[in-house]
Order: C-alpha cells, then sequence, then structure tokens
C-alpha cells in the first residue's frame, strides 16, 4: 500500500485544479485533484466499491476527458502526480471491462493497430473507435475529411505492416499477458 | 555531414507528409544526415495511449528502439514532440531502475537486442542548438523573414515534465522556438497558450474541448497580430490546422491562422521554395504568406 502514501500527500494546494487545460475550457471535468482522489480509493484494496466508482468516473467530464498534457504533474508540489493516477484509473477501468467508452475504445483500437502492424493506423483509428454503424459519428467525420482530401493530407487507406512486425508482436504476446496488478 | 538515426514517427508518414518532406530537405542543407534505415521496423512509441493500458507495454517497445539505436552507435533524432516526449519518460524509467531495465532486456533477448542506456532521444529542435550549433544554422537563411509575426506552439511532451526533459541542464530547450522563429527576421509572438494543450488527445473522446482549445490558441495568437503558428508536433498541427474551421463556427469568427511545421519555417528563411517545403499541404491556406514571400525581395 506504500503507492498509497504518494497520493495522499495532497495538500490541497489547487495548483493542478488552477493549471488544468481542460478545466480552462470545461469546468464539468472532475479535474486532477478529485480524479487522484479517486485513484486512491479505487487502489485501496480494503475498499470495495471499486466498480460503483469506476463506472461513475467513465462517464463524460470523468477519466477519459484528461488530455494528458501533464501540466498538473508539473506544477504539484508534493509529487502527487495526478495525470499518471488518471492514467492508472483508465488502466483499471479497462481490467475491469469498463471498455465501452470512446475513450477506453481508441485506447483499444490504438494499440490493436501498433500491435498488428508496428504502427499507427490514422485512417481506421477514427472509424474504429466510433464504431463503423456510429452513422452520426462518422457523418461528423465528413467535413474533415473533405479538406483533407482538399490538400492531400488524408493518411494512407492502405496501412503496411512494419518490416519486423512479428518481433514487435512477440513482445505483446509476452508483456501484455504480465497485465498490470493493482499494488 | 552529422549523421543521425532518423525515428519520422508515424504521424509524419502518415497525415503530415509535408513534415516529412520538408525535414528531409532542410536537414540536408543543415548538414544531417537522416539514417533511415536502422529504425525502419522500430515501433510506434505508443503515443502516451498504449501506456493507459500498459505502461510496460510501451517502455518496452521503446527500449527496442533504442537498443537499435544503439546497434548503430548514432544518436537519435526525432521530428515529433509526442515521440520525443513519450522515448524520454520511457528512457528516463529505464535508466532509474536497473532492475527494471534488465527484466525488459530479458523480453528484448529473443530478437538479440539490449539497451544499455545510453541513447538520448532528441527532438530536430534541440538537435538545432545542441549538435548543430545556433549560428550555423542561422549562417544558412538566406531569406529574411522580416515583416512576418510567428507564434510559436510546442506540444506538451516537449515541455513536460521539465526533469524527465531536463530542461534546466539544456535552457535552451525551454525557448528554442522563439529563438529560432527570432533568427529568421520574423516578429516573434509571444502569447501564454505556446506550452498549452492543443487538444489533439481528446478530439475523438471530447471534440467539443478539444476544439474550444484549439479556438483558444488561435484566436489568442491572432489577436496579438501572428501571421502564423509554428510547431515542432505534428500532432498539434493536425488539430490546429484541421480543425480550425470548427473552431472557427464554433467561435463565429474567422481565424485563418496557417500552422507552419518547424522544418518549414526553417526552409522559408533558406530561401527553399514554398512548393518544395510542400506548403501547399495545409488544410488553412498559406497563400497569404506564399505571396508576402514573392514579393519580398
Amino acid at each position: 500500500m506504500l503507492h498509497l502514501s504518494g497520493v495522499m500527500g495532497c495538500i490541497m494546494c489547487g495548483a493542478c485544479v488552477s493549471d488544468c487545460t481542460v478545466l480552462e475550457v470545461d469546468k464539468s471535468f472532475l479535474g486532477p485533484a478529485a480524479l487522484a482522489k479517486a485513484y486512491r480509493f479505487v487502489s485501496d484494496p480494503r475498499d470495495d466499491s471499486t466498480k460503483f466508482r469506476l463506472k461513475a468516473l467513465e462517464k463524460p467530464s470523468g477519466m477519459w476527458d484528461c488530455t494528458r498534457c501533464m501540466q498538473c504533474v508539473e506544477v504539484c508540489p508534493k509529487g502527487v502526480d495526478p495525470m499518471d493516477r488518471i492514467m492508472k484509473l483508465r488502466d483499471f477501468a479497462i481490467q475491469d471491462g469498463y471498455k465501452n467508452t470512446y475513450g477506453a475504445k481508441h485506447t483499444a483500437v490504438f494499440t490493436d493497430s501498433v500491435k498488428n502492424t508496428g504502427w499507427l493506423n490514422e485512417f481506421q483509428l477514427p472509424l474504429r473507435t466510433f464504431g463503423i454503424f456510429n452513422v452520426l459519428k462518422l457523418l461528423g467525420l465528413l467535413p474533415i475529411l473533405l479538406d483533407a482530401l482538399v490538400s492531400r493530407k488524408v493518411p494512407p487507406v492502405f496501412h503496411h505492416k512494419l518490416p519486423s512486425v512479428s518481433s514487435i508482436q512477440r513482445i505483446f504476446k509476452k508483456v501484455d499477458l504480465q497485465i498490470t496488478k493493482r499494488e | 555531414m552529422k549523421k543521425f538515426a532518423f525515428y519520422p514517427g508515424c504521424v509524419s508518414r502518415g497525415a503530415c507528409p509535408e513534415l516529412f518532406d520538408s525535414t528531409l530537405t532542410v536537414c540536408e542543407r543543415l548538414g544531417i544526415e537522416l539514417i533511415h534505415e536502422p529504425l525502419e521496423g522500430a515501433s510506434c512509441t505508443g503515443a502516451g495511449v498504449l501506456q493507459e493500458k500498459n505502461q510496460k507495454l510501451g517502455d518496452t517497445l521503446n527500449a527496442r528502439t533504442f537498443a537499435m539505436v544503439e546497434k548503430t552507435g548514432l544518436p537519435l533524432l526525432t521530428i515529433c514532440s509526442t515521440c520525443q516526449g513519450v522515448m524520454a519518460q520511457a528512457n528516463y524509467r529505464l535508466r532509474s531502475d536497473k532492475n527494471y531495465l534488465d527484466e525488459i532486456n530479458r523480453d528484448l533477448a529473443d530478437e538479440n537486442l539490449q539497451y544499455s542506456g545510453s541513447v538520448e532521444p532528441k527532438h530536430l529542435l534541440w538537435v538545432l542548438f545542441e549538435d548543430i550549433g545556433v549560428d550555423y544554422v542561422k549562417s544558412q537563411f538566406t531569406r529574411s523573414l522580416e515583416g512576418f509575426k510567428f507564434a510559436p506552439f510546442y506540444g506538451c511532451y516537449i515541455v513536460r515534465p521539465s526533469d524527465v526533459l531536463a530542461l534546466d541542464v539544456n535552457p535552451d530547450r525551454k525557448n528554442s522556438l522563439e529563438q529560432i522563429i527570432e533568427a529568421t527576421g520574423a516578429e516573434l509572438v509571444d502569447f501564454p497558450g505556446k506550452t498549452a494543450c492543443c487538444g489533439f488527445p481528446i478530439l475523438l473522446i471530447n471534440e467539443t474541448n478539444s476544439t474550444k482549445m484549439v479556438g483558444n490558441h488561435t484566436l489568442s495568437a491572432k489577436r496579438k497580430g501572428a501571421d502564423a503558428m509554428v510547431t515542432p508536433c505534428p500532432l498539434c498541427h493536425l488539430n490546429l490546422d484541421g480543425y480550425q474551421p470548427s473552431a472557427s463556427l464554433l467561435r463565429r469568427e474567422k481565424i485563418n491562422l496557417p500552422i507552419l511545421h518547424l522544418p518549414q519555417l526553417l526552409g522559408l528563411a533558406m530561401g527553399i521554395e514554398p512548393t518544395e517545403l510542400k506548403l501547399n499541404r495545409h488544410i488553412v491556406s498559406t497563400k497569404k504568406i506564399i505571396s508576402t514571400l514573392s514579393v519580398t525581395p
């Protein structure tokens, strides 16, 4: 439980909240301090409300709205590293099966792309994150697609595999199986 | 010629071909020889996304890239702020825990790779100061960009966390982009958003927030008189350029602020033709810059 001591060092100075780049545009975002505090409970083995908490945290304005800009990590005077805690919350959510959010799907599709080809398939990332039957979302991509077509910035539709993709896949097989357990 | 093992990242080989091409042109002029072959099989860094699922997996993939670089004996050069930051964070963890490095090296052994911890991933922006010398870079500038006003936009991962990126040890890293802009003869437009987030990481998760960020930064620079923004991060470019029309609609205000890649700015100052730098491959038109250049002696 030593890992909890870091996050419990929060002195509620509010530096992470005042510098959060998401809160600047969206006051409904839970924010780094609250999410770090949420991590403190989710990762505590004595706590028996993990599922209830993760279910609440995966909602809009929750853990998936963080941009990972690291501003909170930079300004925190106590080494709480709120963003790192938010990343762990995402990891826990995926492990516990809370995968039906655009955030979790984005991570899954991104990871799949690196696993299967060695690098990012930019063309497929939005399509698979939204789902190919998600007509409304896909229609929303039309303006950017048209703009990208005109300026010839559409990523390759046919995505090639890197030459040594089998070695990358071997690493995935070995390391991905060693699932990060809650300390 | 100074040789580097070249790590272009995914985006310069995907949606930002103009970054890839302008990098090759500019590096040749600067005497930077980019060696492509050793890292042709190097994976994506994970961009911080894969690390959400499994940080150790990301660190292993990056250690594999570093081990490939060590085999060449060359320094590592990247052209993406995000790759720079993710690789620096992985390197920091690998170097500060010998047991962790040994554990990861065991997973690399199948490919006969071993990482000893000697690699320093460096963005082209840093290479200009630390390996080439900013005076030499300036000596290659043949076209003054006087009269233009450019705003810098770094991208989070090349400025934070400052300890991992050794900003205090290398103070030029803190204002390198401003220094380069001023070296071209252009006027620097300083604005508070230059080290903020462009919003790209949440584009598919919360498009409204992401687009608001684009609107805030581009309008803030524009209102201070900027003719263009310059970024060393292709992901920031994608959002600030590609989603600027949406931000304009959201804010009900015209923006039209071209977002240049760092090598494109260097190339313009070197007198290279805008078409060779692929300035025509942007969503926000760069025509105004090109037409001003064509009447500048």
